[in-house]
Parts: structure tokens; sequence; C-alpha cells
């Protein structure tokens, strides 16, 4: 298995530390952002606050600058000393704050309003007390309406005072002055501040003209104060309005999140931890699993190298599958074809076979079967099909539902090749038992039990049905009882013989009632252990049609032979009772020109010489067809031949002849031939007297006999210088009684040659003729080779 | 050697041999006596008639035709030599027959002589003359001393 993650997973701590530090960094970074927009609020707030004081206190130096204008317009108008009491009257009953308005001429005050109370001030010149002094000036200084105080007030109480200067030409006339109770004043500017729920703290600064300090108006203590700070001048009257928030809840607002986002970092980072470590602990266990697992992972690896057979593992859920290495050795396919899947294992399956594998499969999937099995034929990488058998395992979760299998496949190609063959050659028993249209039968020769196939019941007019029951005895009762015998007679022999062959010629009945011939052949197959035949197994062959020819030949040959007879008979008797009265005709005619030629003249002589010649000749014929007729051949009486021994005999028989005609006789080294003495003989007396007999009167004959010996046959001949045949009685000469030249040239009876023909077509050899005309003859005749080392 | 006349017994159906052959004898200058049967049952009937009575009169030789009306030359041939009176005569078969299968037949009857016609009217001269010969002075016949 690949280690993932390796980094990672190689230090848990560190990279639980990292993750809780990476976490912190970003809740503190966030935690930060939040304080300062917090802190930012408290400062907005802080300054809106201090806004509003600054507002309020606005209000009232514009209410009472309205005012002091409205005294300095009266001024300006000299209508002051009229209208004061009035115009002052109606600014204090109508705008509350202001308490008293003043009229200074320079510095002293010449008018007040109400004038009740203050009659102390008038007269009073302020540019001469010391302490009123600068801040009146800084009010001529600034030309503007300018607020000094608190101060402490003559006619009793505090109060802030806002002077105006007068000018007139440019020259200092005096001032017109409010005054402004202290009490509320503050008031007025402080209210909905000054409660102790307020969380801010405020404060007013005065700086005195020419001072540099500052005092503290309400004297505030700021000291236990923590919040933000916001500071406001106001010229009018050199204050500072100070505010600031008791306490800043920035931070402790933020405080438990915080703490929240530290225990979050610090969990996450306890979880990294325990992830990275997962892979540590994980293969920790695997080890342990795999100590375990490794013995029998070890017999299961040594198994799957063991079989022959691909071990698979199918995932159904991943689609994935498992192959051992012999899916490479028995397939081919290599491990970039990727075959550790289902669909690649689809498609190397036989197009034809596909559908019921896939419906087989899925239908074991599908019920709660624990095991499949299925035959059928994959591809190979070279594209041949191999016969496979596939058995697998279903393993299913606990609903039931299959969730894997494991199992194997078998290469059994050999076996269904096997099975293949037997069923073919079974096939072709079978189509040849049938082509022979033989019966078959089984017997078990203890028991009797038998089995015969339908055409052994066929072949005597029954279906094996009407035969039932079927045993040894349905044979028996259908047998010839004379033939019964005869079968159990061979059978008894067959029993003691090694082979166990058995075979009879038998009559059986037919359905119709008449006699069939059944050929019966049997083998005994099996033997008991005491040695008796136990299973013999055979044959039945219907033979009528043949047993009817054989009768019907040997009948034919039987007339045949008769006939033969009496045609010899015939012969024999012609010999004679032709022979007789020829003879008769002869000897008389004889006898008389040999008693009474005295008596004759020469005519009657010459008619008696005619008369005498023709029954001679006529008896030679006679002779001549009748040993023709009676060429037999016996093949019992073939013996080797030696020829030159045979032409030697005919050449001493025609001795006379040959030293007659001065012939020349040339015999060339003859083989030995298988032939019957006396017609071979007979052959070479023809065609050798032939060769001294035609030939030119004034030319002895000149004759060759020579052999040439091919693989089996010889090929003899008898060569002459005579007078030829045409090429157009090559045929004809060896034909019965065909005669080419007259009586009177050449005697004959034209018998010889065709007596040659008969004699060696007998032998199985063949006789012809070559010929030039005037230039002599070429007979020739085959024989077979006596082979000396064959016999 | 001897020459005393013999008896001749000619079983011959062909009246021309017949006279061929006494001519023949006649030719030949030697007096015998020839007694003719004109077929083979006769022939045989005589001869076992001859043979009961007494030996003497039997014939000294035998010439026997072998194509004879009612029991052929063959027959008569294999009933005389099978016969024990008279298988002791010699049977010389005369005919115009050359077949091998007649010859052969004949000797295993036990012929003494088998001699075919000859067509030449010299050579049947001839013929009869030697056995003339030959049975007269030649050979020695099993005749019972008269002496």
């Amino acid at each position: 298995m690949k280690k993932r993650g390796n980094l990672f997973s190689k230090s848990p701590i560190i990279s639980g530390i990292l993750g809780f530090l990476v976490t912190l960094s970003i809740g503190i970074f966030i935690s930060q952002k939040e304080i300062e927009l917090d802190r930012l609020q408290e400062n907005q707030f802080v300054n809106q606050s201090a806004e509003l004081v600054k507002d309020r206190i606005e209000k009232i130096l514009y209410t009472a600058n309205s005012s002091v204008n409205i005294l300095a317009y009266l001024v300006k108008t000299n209508d002051v000393e009229q209208n004061f009491s009035e115009v002052g009257k109606s600014i204090i009953d109508n705008i509350d704050i202001i308490d008293q308005i003043q009229f200074l001429d320079s510095g002293k005050i010449i008018a007040t309003h109400p004038l009740k109370g203050n009659e102390i001030v008038i007269g009073y010149d302020i540019l001469k007390n010391p302490e009123i002094r600068m801040e009146a000036l800084a009010a001529i200084d600034k030309q503007t309406l300018y607020f000094a105080g608190p101060l402490k007030l003559l006619q009793g109480g505090e109060g802030i005072i806002g002077r105006l200067p007068l000018f007139e030409e440019n020259q200092f006339k005096g001032f017109v002055a409010v005054i402004i109770d202290w009490e509320k004043f503050k008031k007025e500017v402080f209210i909905g501040f000054d409660d102790e729920k307020s969380t801010l703290l405020f404060d007013l600064l005065k700086t005195k003209p020419g001072e540099a300090s500052t005092s503290s108006l309400l004297q505030t203590d700021f000291s236990e104060a923590d919040g933000p700070v916001t500071q406001i001048h106001i010229p009018e009257g050199n204050w500072t309005v100070v505010v600031q928030l008791k306490a800043s809840k920035a931070i402790q607002a933020h405080l438990w999140v915080m703490g929240l986002r530290f225990l979050l970092a610090g969990l996450l980072g306890y979880l990294i931890y325990r992830f990275a470590n997962l892979p540590l602990v994980l293969s920790k266990k695997i080890e342990e699993t795999t100590k375990d697992l490794q013995l029998s992972n070890q017999r299961f690896t040594l198994a799957t190298q063991a079989t022959s057979e691909i071990i698979w593992d199918w995932d159904l859920q991943t689609n994935q599958t498992f192959r051992s290495e012999n899916f490479e050795k028995l397939l081919k396919y290599k491990a970039e074809d990727n075959y550790h899947n289902d669909a690649f294992w689809r498609s190397i399956i036989h197009p034809d076979d596909l559908e019921k594998v896939t419906a087989d499969l899925n239908e074991a999937i599908a019920s709660d079967s624990k095991i499949w099995s299925k035959e059928f034929r994959v591809k190979n990488a070279f594209g041949e099909y191999l016969d496979v058998i596939d058995k697998g395992i279903i393993l299913r979760n606990k609903q039931g539902k299959a969730i894997r299998i494991i199992g194997s496949t078998q290469n059994i190609s050999s076996r269904k090749k096997a099975e293949q063959k037997i069923e073919e050659q079974n096939k072709r028993l079978s189509n040849l038992i049938e082509g022979t249209r033989a019966g078959t039968w089984e017997w078990n020769v203890q028991t009797g039990e038998t089995i015969f196939n339908e055409t052994w019941a066929k072949m005597i007019g029954y279906t094996l049905e009407e035969l039932e029951p079927i045993s040894i005895q349905t044979w028996i009762n259908h047998s010839h009882p004379e033939d019964l015998a005869i079968s159990n007679r061979i059978l008894e022999e067959c029993f003691t013989k090694k082979d166990g062959i058995y075979e009879a010629e038998v009559r059986m009945r037919h359905k119709n009632g008449h006699w069939i011939w059944v050929m019966d052949r049997g083998k005994v197959f099996s033997w008991t252990q005491e040695g008796k035949p136990l299973m013999m197994f055979g044959t039945h062959m219907d033979i009528t049609e043949k047993k009817k020819n054989e009768q019907e030949l040997i009948s034919i040959n039987d007339r045949l032979q008769s006939a033969n007879h009496e045609l010899k008979q015939f012969a024999s008797v012609a010999s004679h009772d032709m022979k007789e009265p020829l003879r008769m005709i002869s000897s008389f005619l004889q006898l008389l020109e040999k008693k009474f030629s005295h008596q004759l003249d020469e005519k009657a002589q010459q008619y008696i010489h005619f008369a005498v010649d023709g029954s001679k000749r006529l008896s030679t014929l006679i002779e001549d067809m009748i040993a023709y007729a009676a060429i037999g051949f016996d093949s019992e009486r073939l013996v080797a031949l030696d020829l030159n021994e045979l032409v030697q005999e005919v050449l001493d028989l025609k001795r006379e002849v040959i030293r007659e005609k001065k012939a020349i006789v040339d015999v060339q080294p003859l083989p030995k031939v298988w032939g019957i003495p006396s017609p071979i003989k007979t052959v070479l007396i023809n065609l050798i007297s032939n060769s001294l007999k035609y030939h030119p009167k004034d030319l002895s004959p000149h004759l060759s006999i020579y052999a040439h010996i091919n693989k089996e046959d010889c090929q003899i001949t008898v060569e002459d210088r005579g007078i030829g045949i045409e090429k157009e009685f090559f045929q004809k000469i060896f034909n019965i009684l065909e005669r080419l030249h007259t009586k009177e040239e050449y005697s004959g009876t034209g018998i010889g040659l065709a007596v040659c023909k008969k004699i060696i077509e007998q032998h199985g050899g063949k006789i012809w003729v070559d010929s030039i005309p005037g230039k002599g003859s070429k007979f020739h005749f085959t024989l077979k080779v006596y082979d000396e080392s064959a016999n | 050697m001897t020459n005393q006349p013999i008896d001749i017994f000619l079983v011959e159906d062909n009246e021309g041999d017949i006279l061929l052959i006494q001519e023949s004898m006649d030719e030949a200058n030697l007096s015998n006596r020839i007694r003719v049967v004109r077929d083979g049952e006769e022939a045989f009937q005589t001869l076992e008639d001859l043979g009961t009575s007494s030996l003497k009169n039997l014939p000294d030789i035998l010439l026997l035709d072998i194509n004879l009306p009612k029991k052929n030359g063959h027959e008569v041939l294999a009933s005389i030599k099978t016969n024990p009176a008279l298988k002791k005569t010699p049977i010389i078969v005369l005919t115009n027959s050359s077949s091998e299968n007649d010859i052969f037949k004949a000797y295993d009857h036990h012929a003494n002589c088998y001699i075919v016609k000859p067509l030449e009217i010299q050579d049947f001269h001839h013929v009869v003359k030697k056995i003339k010969e030959f049975w007269n002075s030649v050979a020695k016949l099993p005749k019972p001393s008269i002496l």
C-alpha cells in the first residue's frame, strides 16, 4: 500500500502545533480587527458626545451672541439709554439661559438688567480689576464676543460673562455683556451626561489669557478612566471640552471570543495532530493485522502461484477487480491493458456467451446465493478464445446485498476440446453406424440385459417399442432355430478366445414372416474377474440382398460351368463326328487312287488329289479350332517358367525347318516368368513358326528373340526380317480365322495368333505387333516376371 | 520272335474303319482272326460271356474305339479293366480323338495303348501293321498255354 501525505503524517505533533498556531494567529488577527473596530466605535461615541457638548455650548453662545448683537445695535443707534431696560427685559424673559445683561462704557458698568439685586455692579470698572481685566482685554483684542469665567460675581453666585467690545470709528467705546449662571450653564450643557450610570467622563478646561496652564472647571477625576479621550476647543471662551470613556469595553467584549478562538485553535491543532497521527496508528494497526494475515496471505499467494487458475476479487461497490498473476500468464494481457476492472472482463467474454453470463451473474447477485459458477469463452490477447470455468463466492453485507465476489477462473480448453473430440467421435461413430445402416447391440452376457438400437429393430420390421421388454431373449426369439445353434456354438468358441471376436451369418424372422439374412458381428469388451465374458458389443448387418446375389451368382456359375462343360463336350464330340467322316472321305479317296490308279485318267487323279487335300485342310482346321476352344486357364498350374529353356525346346522342334531354310535365329537371355508351360510353348511355337514362314522366298529367315524387363512384367519380342504387315491389319491378325495370304502363298488356318492372344490374355498379359511391310515384324507379348527373391 | 496268329476283338461302329482295318490287316498279310462288335454294350456283354465260359475264348487283344453307340469306349474300357476276369486283356484304344482329355482318361482306365487314327491312308496301313507286329511278335500276351 502506498503511503500518502508523508510530510504531514511524519511528525503529527509538529503538524498539530503548526495547525494550532496558524489557527490562533488567524483568531488573534480577527479579534484584533474586531477590537479595533470596537475602539473605533468607542472613539466615535466619545467624539459624538464631545460634539454634542460643544453644540450645546455653542447654542448657548449663539443665543448670547444674538442678544449682545441686539444690544450692540441699540448702542449704535444711541437708543441704549431709552430702551435698555425694555430690550433687556425682553431678552431676559425670552432667553432663559441669560441671567443678566450689562452695558459698559469703556470698563465701567453703566447699565444692567435686571437692576434689582444687581445695583452693586453699577459703576464698577472691570478694567480695574486685574482678575477680570485680562479677559476683558482679550475680548477687545478679538473684537468679537468673548466669554470670561466662570468667576464669582459681585452680585453673588458664579457665572460666565460674554462681552462684546463696541467700537466707534475704531475707538473702543465699551462692552455689551451677558451673564449666564454657571450652574444653569452646566445643567444645560451636561444634561444626560451627569448621572452616575453614564459611561463618559466630562470636563471643561479653561485657559485664561496670558496664562499657560489650564484649569479644570468641573474638577473631574480622570485618573480611573482608561477609555478613549477627545478634546474640542471652543475659542469663544477659550474652553476645551474633554470627554473620556470611563472604561473601554473593546477588549473586554472580545476576551471570551478570543478565549473561544484559542480553544478552537487548540482543538484544531489537536485534531490535526490526531489526523496526522492516523496513518501511523493505522499503519501500526495494519502492521499488526498484516502480521496476522501474513501467514494466511502467504499461503494464499503460494496457492495462487501453485494453481493454474486465475484468482480474482471483485469489489462490487468500486467495481474494481483484483486479478492474480495467472491472468497475464493465461490470457497474455499486460498490465497496461488495465484489466483490473469489470468492464475489461466483460469486453473479453465471447459475444455469444456474454448475455448468458451476465444474466446468470446478475441472477446470482440478486438472489441469496453464496456461490456462482459458469462455463464460457474468453478471448486472450491474441484474439483466440479459451474455454474457462468461473467460480465465485459471493460475500454479502448484513442486508444481504452482494458487495464482493471472490473466485477463480480455470482454463478448461483442453477438457472442452477433449469433450468436443469425444462428442465429435461419438457423432461420427453414430453417423458411421447410421451410414452403415447397421443395427447395434450391447449385451451383458452375465445378466442377459441387452440394448438394441432402432436400426436393429427396424431390420426385422419392428420398432424398439414393439419389442419391449428387450433382453437377449428378444434375439433368441427372432433367430432361426438352425442358425441359433450355429450362433451359440460360435459364441461358446469366442468366449474361450482372447480377442473375443464373434462373427456369424444367421437368419432372423422378419415381422412379415419371411427370413432375413444378418451378418452378426461382435466382440467381448470386458470380462469378469473369473474370466467370464461380461459386456459384449456388436452389429447386425442386413445381408439378405447379398445372400440372394450370392446364391444367384452360384447358380449362374453353375449354369455357366455346365454350359462350358457342354461346350467342351461339344468340341470333343465335334472332333470325332466331324473328323471321322472327313477321314473316311480322305481315306477312301486315297484307297481309290491307290488301287484303281491304272483305271483312272490324269484328270480323275487330279480331282481325287483336290478332294484329299481339302479334306486334309479341313481336318487341320477342325483340329486347330478344337485346340482354340479347349484353351483353358487354371491358375494352380502356374509355375516359374524359364523362357530360355522353352525357346530352346521350340527351336529343337523346328530345327528341321530352320536347317532347311537356313534361318538365322538370335536368342538373347530371357527371364523367368509366371506361366503354364504348354500354352506358353504354343505361343512361342506359333510366333516362331510364323517368323520362319512369312519371309520373302529368296531370303533366309532372320529371327531375334529378346526380352525387356519392367518392374513386374516383362516384354518378350520375336522379331523377323520377313514380309511385314500393313498397319491396318495390326489388330485384325489376332482375330480368329483371319488370314492375310492365300494358302498357295503361305499355308495356315488363321487361328494361330488368335490362340496366342487368348493364351497371353488368360495369363494377364498383352500381345501386339509392330511392323513395316517389306522390312519385318516385331511380335511383342507381356508376362509377369517370376521374382526369385520374393518366392 | 514268335509269329503265330492272334485273336483280335475290334469294337468299332464305323463300317469304313472296319473295312480299312481289315484291308490293312490283309495288306500286312497276316492271318488273324478278327471279331467285330459294333456297339459298346454288345462289346462288353460278349467279352463277359466269353470270360465266364472259358479264359481260352477271350481275344488276345482288343481294338477299342471311343465314340461308340450305347456305351462309349471309356465306359467299356472301365468296365473291362475293373472286371477281374477280363482286365488282363490288353486294350488298344484306336480312335479319331486326339484330345488330351480322351488320352488321359483312357490311360487312367488302364488302357494299354492309345492310337489316333491317321488321316493319311499310308499312315493308317502303317499303324495297323505296326500294331500287329508288336502284339504278334514283340509283346508277350497273358495267354494260357494250350499245351
